[in-house]
């Protein structure tokens, strides 16, 4: 068997990413998460139901999660939404808001029945499952208006 | 049971019954969702169908995965929720294409 790579192809599909919006989709996503998980918003809460002492969520150790693994995820679903968007033919703010609302929407489903199973405390429920709601709301909106 | 630090008897408890009770709408609901996202891209067959339950399975996977990493869960936990997300969600998409 012989594998061969289309390098054309490659770039093509790298050339039709859109790199400003997903990126500030990205940053928006980063920033709410900031916020929301501020010692003064929701942070000292999520910290108790979670069961994390201080120095596990110390700034450093947050900001090493959040470029290693929070960024490069947050990429890749930006791509994705931004590829729902263009198959939908989707274009404006209100498009990617709802879409992205959508897809919050699967998430904190999901997450129900996950915490659900694991006796996980309501309250962090509602912290976690409006993280991701809002994040995606906004990444939509932010994809759908650049669109 | 033992990642998430439950024991045998938490699974007999009225909490329980409650998770099982509640699973039944609210992955009802998700199927509803991933029929209007299949009606609303014209996929009628169940290839298709089951790419779109898998992608947005995986979007979910992607949002869990930056919640266990905050919340420094077990990666064996995090293997065993995803997993269930991806197949449940793929599986889901596939029997509403066979139908649609």
């Amino acid at each position: 068997m012989t594998i061969t790579l289309n390098f054309p192809n490659f770039i093509g599909l790298l050339t039709d990413i859109e790199w400003i919006s997903n990126i500030l989709a990205v940053g928006v996503a980063l920033t709410i998460g900031v916020v929301w998980y501020h010692a003064r918003v929701f942070g000292t809460v999520w910290r108790r139901l979670a069961h994390l002492e201080l120095q596990d969520v110390s700034l450093k150790q947050r900001a090493k999660t959040a470029l290693i693994w929070q960024t490069p995820m947050l990429f890749i679903l930006a791509v994705d939404m931004t590829a729902f968007l263009r198959h939908l033919q989707w274009h404006g703010a209100l498009s990617g808001l709802i879409l992205g609302y959508n897809f919050g929407l699967f998430v904190a489903l999901f997450i129900a029945i996950h915490y659900l199973y694991d006796m996980r405390p309501a309250k962090l429920f509602f912290i976690t499952a409006g993280y991701s709601m809002v994040a995606l709301s906004a990444m939509g909106f932010v994809i759908g208006a650049m669109l | 049971m033992q990642l998430v630090g439950l024991e045998p008897e938490d699974m007999k408890s009225v909490r329980s019954r409650n998770a099982m009770f509640w699973n039944l709408p609210i992955t009802f609901f998700i199927a509803a969702n991933i029929a209007a996202f299949c009606k609303h891209f014209d996929y009628d067959t169940p290839a298709k169908a089951f790419l779109v339950g898998y992608d947005l399975g995986l979007i979910i996977c992607l949002f869990l995965a930056i919640h266990y990493l905050y919340e420094q869960r077990p990666l064996a936990l995090y293997g065993i929720t995803a997993g269930y997300t991806i197949v449940s969600m793929s599986a889901m998409g596939l029997v509403i294409g066979m139908i649609l």
